[in-house]
């Protein structure tokens, strides 16, 4: 608890997004929001399980590894007892959720002096700074040109824009870096100015991995988005606008983009799990010290604290988006205003 | 709120009487559209509607064809789909009897570290076959793609690594087609608590990105199931953990499909008729859930696959000396830029491989388009 | 002769799919003087609803053109004109309300906003004063307590308030011609009465010409002055409305009238039923397009195109045998 309240930025954005689920509370329906809340605990219960059990299950002895050479049976059994591998594992469980309970992620077991917590403080500004920054890229290009592909759709226009989309929508990001690294050496070589391929830190470094990261879901929203107006484009009400006398620009600013925006709230939510998924590949291949990087150093050290913190932190991260999402979607919605 | 139009509406007007104000009746509307059937408790809206798609489909099909074979002339006019669809057979069928061929072209050559080994194509050709005097070999008519950091044939990598993806697909589609389909079906049907524990285990699964459980499970698990299964171990535990990650996103799919089946006439019909729970489902639901299935089934091969590459790509899939694109991708990455070959041809495969999948699905999707698209 | 408010000549629009050329509307003629209601029936598909799109120029194109004809409001040529003389001719001179109220409004907006939208538009009146207006609008279409239902949204209102607040749209800006295209259809039948009462008398009080679209020719009877009988794309029959119900000329609109129960229908009497389908309307027969249903069909009907011609006062027909 102490940690998130000396974490100024972390502070004010738990505040932000409780606010903002109180108020919205309000507005749908108190009980929605209990609702979505207990399913939040059941998802951080499963996920925290799963990742146990993975690690239970695991074979070799993270006490022998990590003594190595200095493995004594006396020192072994400490550092198991320090560790609580001593236990049942349902008891080991049991005193994980007790942690979280306490908002206490744990210790590391590579560095037993860090705390989980401030491990991955370290680590998450990183990957947040990459994983938003393309999110909003590939929103703010997706949706516009989706719009357009839609007004414009059936004709060569649109089969363009759609088949790139789709051919960026598969490819995944290592497919593309390896060919982004090689032009990059290319450029080097000739002496003519290149960005790096590796790091983090200053805009050189970041520029490839934030475009690379966001390709994916750009090409998603803005196949989405394209989708989404086509089929507000054929509605009555659509029709209804144009026979009152409004301009094209008003009939699609208005009454087409705001409805067709409402499925594409939705997908925010998948598409940072979409997200979080890429940097685990941008931030390996571009030598990223981001959360992704840490997670597989902390999988093959069998660092388990760590690995478990990873997944808790994700997937309330993930489960907190969909959350947000759906109650953004229930404030632009007359509809969903219920008792 | 809707009032059905049943005939005691339409009596209860005839006594209002003034011919002015009369109401469609069904009769009417029979009598005006030609057609005899039965329309009592069908909106005029629905009615109109449906009398449009039917003229629809007369006129831009010119004869009615079943929704299956329609959509397969649909699919079958596509070109672009045809195309790549023709493509993704061919990476297969190379893929697959490729290797047969290429163990016996080329001459009998001198290896190994000295350069003193005889060896003929069914060494030097084959995925593992190590040819220390060859290492990082650019390319040659012996290896048209050049040869790896230990004197690989990358070609025969490249065909074993889709041999690899296929597989993993493959497997991937039978627990996700398996899995969503009968859970999906029967949370539809029943409902109950299989359909609460859909919801919770897909919650779960939204909030716990597949791949990074994958991750998880490949790296902690892989060991014990490489020892206990050889190499095919790893690509075994992939492709589970894979599959436990999509199916409940088919299941999801398949549970709306079948929700509204359900409340379709013909199932009320056969319901009436007497037929037994199991019949409905087996006759008359699963057929009805072939274009939703084979739609999404065609989409998660493209995820599938590149899932797999990652995984080998983060060294946590197949182990050397077995073959997968990611792990060649892997092993080359570090030298990129001296032997750049090494990692352009199976980067280039994957993104042929993954784009004609992607390209087929989109084929397959417009022609068979549901529009329930979750 | 005076001009007409609207006078619709040979009117052709076309549907280029891939299936053929779909010939929704195959040379329509008819018009409207001020103040006047003009029915249009036929059965489904038909051309009515293409009809009354055409002449707001909101035909979706591609695939739909209108490839020939003119129409003519207060003179002006609608096929010819731009966008910009559209945008002022939709909602401000011509308003249209449509047949499925649920569907017609958008959900996202309060129905008072979807009022004054249109008024903004056309009556280049401020926030407030569209407001007001939008009240006023709603009082009109008696919806009861309108200045605070304003602020509601289309869900909260039933399928019958939808369809009022829709002619509250259409009115708003005091239109010279409403087209209503089957505006009470979906509405279930004890609401049907009530909206057809209130958007005539709305059309009266502010002297609007309306084109009434619809498949019920007792709904015809008792609100237009005139008919204009449609199958397959063309007009077959017009005539004032007193002319068609006694003295149908057209086989189709004897055929039709057959069909209506009427208050001296006995219970339980079978209507008679139109033998036969609605012709395909990408091949199209040569000759009358209603010969291989008509029961009156000759050797001539079915090679020969009828054309409109006048057979008594007001009344003309397409048909070589009428009556
Ligand atoms: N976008 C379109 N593309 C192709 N054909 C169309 C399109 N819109 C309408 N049509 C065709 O035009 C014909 C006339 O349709 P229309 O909607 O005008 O009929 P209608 O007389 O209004 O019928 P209803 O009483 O059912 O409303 C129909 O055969 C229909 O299939
Ligand atoms: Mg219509």
């Amino acid at each position: 608890m102490d940690q998130i309240l000396s974490n100024l930025p972390l502070l004010i954005v738990v505040v932000l997004l409780v606010g903002f689920l109180v108020y919205t509370g309000f507005h749908i329906g108190p009980r929605f929001l209990v609702r979505r809340i207990a399913g939040l605990v059941f998802v951080i219960l499963g996920v925290s399980f799963v990742t146990f059990i993975l690690g239970y299950l695991a074979p070799g002895d993270v006490v022998v590894n990590q003594l190595g050479v200095h493995y004594t049976v006396a020192g072994a059994r400490a550092l198991r007892h320090l560790y609580g591998l001593d236990l049942p594992w349902w008891q080991q469980y049991g005193n994980y959720l007790n942690q979280l309970l306490h908002f206490s992620l744990g210790r590391s077991w590579l560095t037993y002096s860090q705390t989980v917590w401030s491990i991955l403080s370290q680590f998450v500004p990183v990957s947040a700074t990459l994983g938003l920054s393309s999110l909003v890229l590939a929103a703010i290009l997706g949706i516009p040109l989706g719009m357009l592909a839609a007004v414009r759709s059936n004709t060569r226009y649109d089969t363009v824009i759609q088949t790139v989309a789709l051919a960026f929508y598969a490819l995944p990001s290592f497919v593309i870096i390896p060919f982004y690294a090689l032009a990059m050496v290319w450029l080097n070589y000739q002496g003519l100015p290149h960005l790096q391929v590796s790091g983090w830190g200053t805009w050189d470094t970041m520029l490839a991995p934030i475009v690379i990261t966001a390709i994916n879901s750009f090409a998603g929203y803005l196949r989405y988005t394209r989708t989404s107006v086509i089929e507000v484009l054929r509605q009555d009400y659509v029709r209804t606008a144009r026979a009152k006398g409004l301009s094209e620009r008003v009939v699609l600013w208005r009454h087409v983009f705001k409805n067709a925006l409402l499925p594409l709230i939705t997908i925010t939510g998948p598409s940072v799990g979409f997200v979080v998924t890429g940097l685990f590949i941008t931030e390996n291949l571009f030598n990223i010290p981001g959360i992704g990087q840490e997670a597989l150093n902390a999988i093959i050290s069998r660092d388990f604290p760590v690995v478990q913190g990873v997944t808790i932190l994700l997937a309330v991260t993930v489960a907190l988006m969909n959350l947000v999402t759906d109650v953004t979607y229930g404030l632009v919605d007359p509809r969903i205003k219920v008792a | 709120m809707k009032i059905e139009e049943t005939p005691d509406n339409f009596q209860a007007l005839d006594t209002v009487g003034a011919v002015g104000n009369q109401p469609s009746t069904p009769e009417g509307i029979a009598a005006l559209g030609g057609t005899e059937q039965q329309t009592a408790g069908v909106t005029q809206a629905e009615l109109d509607r449906r009398a449009e798609t039917e003229t629809r489909e007369a006129t831009t099909e010119g004869q009615s064809l079943s929704p299956l074979q329609a959509s397969m002339r649909r699919l079958g006019r596509d070109r672009r789909a045809m195309f790549f669809m023709a493509l993704v057979l061919i990476l297969i069928v190379v893929s697959y009897v490729g290797p047969l061929v290429w163990t016996r072209v080329g001459p009998t050559i001198l290896t190994g570290a000295a350069g003193l080994d005889k060896s003929g194509p069914a060494s030097y050709h084959n995925y593992v076959f190590e040819d220390l005097s060859r290492q990082n070999a650019n390319s040659s008519s012996l290896h048209p793609f050049g040869t790896d950091a230990i004197g690989r044939d990358i070609l025969a990598r490249i065909m074993a690594g889709v041999n690899v993806s296929i597989e993993v697909a493959l497997l991937v589609e039978i627990m996700d087609i398996g899995l969503g389909v009968t859970i999906g079906t029967l949370a539809g049907y029943y409902g109950g608590w299989l359909a609460t524990f859909l919801d919770r285990f897909t919650d779960l699964m939204f909030a716990f990105p597949g791949l990074l459980f994958a991750i998880l499970a490949a790296a902690t698990l892989g060991p014990v199931f490489q020892s206990r299964l050889g190499l095919p171990g790893r690509l075994i535990l992939v492709s589970m953990a894979l599959g436990i990650s999509v199916w409940p996103f088919m299941a999801r799919l398949v549970r709306g499909q079948t929700l509204q089946l359900r409340e379709q006439q013909f199932i009320e019909a056969s319901r009436t008729v007497g037929s037994s729970n199991r019949h409905i489902i087996m006759s008359h639901i699963v057929p009805n859930l072939f274009n939703i299935v084979i739609v999404a089934a065609t989409l998660d091969v493209v995820n599938t696959i590149v899932s797999e590459a990652v995984i080998s790509l983060l060294g946590l899939g197949v182990q050397t000396p077995g073959s997968s694109l990611g792990l060649m991708i892997n092993d080359a990455a570090a030298v990129i830029a001296v032997y750049p070959w090494e990692v352009v041809w199976p980067t280039a495969v994957l993104a042929i491989l993954v784009l004609a999948f992607s390209f087929m699905g989109d084929g397959v999707q417009d022609a068979f388009n549901p529009r329930t698209k979750d | 002769m005076a001009e007409r408010l609207l006078d619709v000549q040979h009117l052709q629009t076309h549907f280029f799919t891939r299936g053929g050329v779909v010939k929704s509307v195959e040379d329509v003629s008819f018009y409207i003087d001020e103040g006047e209601t003009l029915g249009l029936v036929g059965e489904s598909g038909c051309g009515k609803s293409v009809t009354s799109l055409s002449l707001m120029r909101l035909i979706e194109s591609p695939p739909g053109k209108i490839v020939g004809g003119k129409v003519l409001f207060q003179g002006d040529d609608i096929v010819q004109m731009d966008e910009e003389e559209l945008h002022k001719l939709r909602g401000g001179k011509i308003a249209m309300i449509f047949q499925d109220p649920m569907t017609s409004l958008n959900p996202l907006f309060s129905v008072g906003f979807q009022i004054a939208e249109a008024v903004k538009t056309h009556l280049k009146l401020d926030d407030r004063a569209a407001t007001d207006r939008a009240v006023q609008m709603l009082d009109l279409v008696r919806i009861p307590e309108a200045r605070r239902r304003i602020d509601h949204f289309p869900h909260e209102f039933s399928g019958g308030m939808r369809q009022r607040v829709m002619i509250a749209i259409a009115l708003s800006c005091n239109p010279k011609l409403l087209i209503a295209d089957e505006p009470t259809t979906a509405l279930d039948v004890t609401i049907q009465a009530q909206v057809l009462d209130l958007m005539k008398g709305l059309a009266q009080e502010f002297n609007t010409a309306t084109l009434l679209i619809t498949h019920d020719l007792g709904v015809v009877a008792g609100t237009c002055e005139r008919v204009a009988v449609m199958y397959a794309g063309r007009i077959v029959e017009t005539a004032p409305t007193r002319t068609v119900f006694k003295n149908p000329a057209h086989p189709y609109t004897q055929a039709l009238l057959n069909a209506v129960p009427r208050a001296d229908t006995p219970r339980g009497a079978k209507l008679a039923a139109i033998g036969g389908q609605p012709p395909n309307l990408v091949n199209l027969p040569k000759g009358c397009p209603f010969a291989p249903r008509c029961r009156k069909a000759q050797a001539r009907c079915r090679v020969e195109l009828p054309l409109l011609e006048t057979v008594g006062p007001n009344q003309q027909v397409a048909c070589f045998y009428p009556y």
